[in-house]
């Protein structure tokens, strides 16, 4: 028991409490009188409606004039419960609110320990050293980077060479297979569709087809002028002159 | 004391008495060491289920108290002020009741425990969420507050000394008014 009380943690009794005991108490105070009034009220009407019944008219004004007094004390501390009741609620809306208060305090206080704790220069100093260790990387990997290239060059370039010889001679065995541009156009964007990778290569033959198929209809077209109308061959060195 | 055994009537309609309650020699001390000891035991027993099952608090110990359980009107016998006060220093020997004044008139009878009483306004309290905030003793007794809990019409003294015991375990504190008439209870967030 006596350890039990030793470590009796402290239970402080504030004004605040003090006041809203009061407040309370009040409102008892209250409510019994309200009761009390209320019960005089229906007792005078009860005697006013007896009295009526007696034929005692004077009396039973008397007792209804009662009541209405009573009627207008009942209204009167209705007001003043409803006033104490609010003030009960307004205690304890700023008790709630300085609380909050007290909160937010304490975590702005946090944060700018924090803060402290992290002062804006050695984020400074963090991102001045992170940049220059990416400048090194980078200048280290470009150094790197230039040992490596020449050999890597030449590689590439035979390459190179190797896979534009190969298209040439893929397109000069399907040359005299194509039929007409459209027809080519159509399936180098298919090829192009179906395989993204090969979309360079397909977009470099394109134009080239297009080119090669076009060429044996340009001699047709004076060659059957000619025949049809002799007329027009002699107008067309004139037209290419103009 | 107000509300001395203010049994409602026909309340306990529904307690099933043990069958020693209608044997005509139960109402009268045994003059043998062990009987009467086996009969006082039964009447402890008996009189804690009653108070647990009708909410009763105050036990009356007068000649003139009529309390429903202490006279059987079906066989007409009746306990006398000796018995009842030997029954009831029993219980308050073993901790199951207290005398509410020194002349023996009238026992607090203790169906639930100081501690379990403690525990119940605690958990009542923070139910409620009283924590930090202040509850009349009266408000703890009548009222919207209480309606339908098991605090309702809780005796003033079982329910002052239940917040007592709650004070040593610094879960609240009981305090007056400065006009002096009204008690109030602060409770506390427990530790």
């Amino acid at each position: 028991m006596g350890q039990l009380v030793s470590k009796k943690p402290k239970l402080e009794i504030n004004d605040v409490d003090r006041a809203v005991l009061t407040l309370k108490s009040q409102v008892r105070k209250l409510e019994q009188q309200r009761t009390r009034i209320q019960a005089a009220i229906d007792r005078e009407q009860q005697m006013a409606r007896e009295l009526v019944a007696a034929g005692r008219k004077d009396r039973a004004l008397l007792a209804l004039k009662k009541r209405k007094l009573q009627e207008g004390q009942a209204a009167k501390l209705d007001g003043l419960l409803l006033n104490v009741e609010e003030a009960l609620g307004n205690i304890e809306t700023t008790q709630s609110q300085q609380r909050i208060f007290g909160a937010l305090k304490e975590a702005n206080t946090a944060v700018k320990q924090m803060q402290q704790a992290l002062p804006l220069e050695d984020v400074e100093q963090l991102m001045q050293d992170s940049a220059d260790a990416k400048a090194y990387e980078d200048s280290l990997r470009q150094l790197l980077g230039e040992s490596l290239n020449p050999a890597e060059e030449e590689a590439a370039a035979a390459e190179l060479q190797q896979l534009e010889a190969q298209l040439l001679d893929e397109q000069g065995m399907e040359m005299p297979k194509a039929p007409t541009a459209v027809a080519r156009a159509e399936a180098a964007a298919a090829a192009a569709q179906e395989q993204p990778g090969g979309a360079v290569a397909a977009a470099v033959t394109s134009p080239e087809e297009v080119l090669l198929a076009q060429l044996p209809s340009v001699p047709k077209t004076p060659v059957q002028l000619a025949e049809g109308e002799p007329v027009e061959p002699e107008k067309e060195p004139a037209m290419l002159a103009a | 004391m107000a509300a001395t055994a203010g049994l409602p009537a026909g309340s306990g309609g529904d307690f099933v008495f043990p069958v020693f309650y209608n044997y005509p020699p139960m109402f009268t001390l045994q003059p043998v060491k062990e009987s009467q000891q086996k009969q006082r035991l039964l009447w402890k027993d008996l009189i804690l289920r009653y108070c647990k099952h009708n909410r009763i608090h105050m036990v009356p110990a007068e000649d003139a108290d009529d309390f429903p359980l202490f006279h059987n009107r079906a066989i007409n016998r009746r306990l006398s002020r000796e018995f009842k006060v030997l029954l009831l220093d029993d219980l308050v020997r073993q901790g199951g009741a207290l005398w509410s004044d020194k002349s023996q008139r009238a026992a607090l009878v203790l169906w639930r425990g100081i501690k379990e009483w403690a525990d119940v306004i605690y958990q009542w309290a923070r139910g409620c969420g009283f924590e930090d905030s202040v509850v009349t003793v009266d408000e703890m007794q009548t009222g919207v507050l209480v309606e339908g809990t098991e605090l309702e019409g809780l005796h003033r003294e079982v329910l002052v000394r239940a917040v007592k015991l709650l004070e040593q375990q610094g879960k609240a504190k009981l305090f007056k008014e400065a006009a002096g008439d009204d008690e109030g209870v602060k409770f506390f967030t427990a530790a």
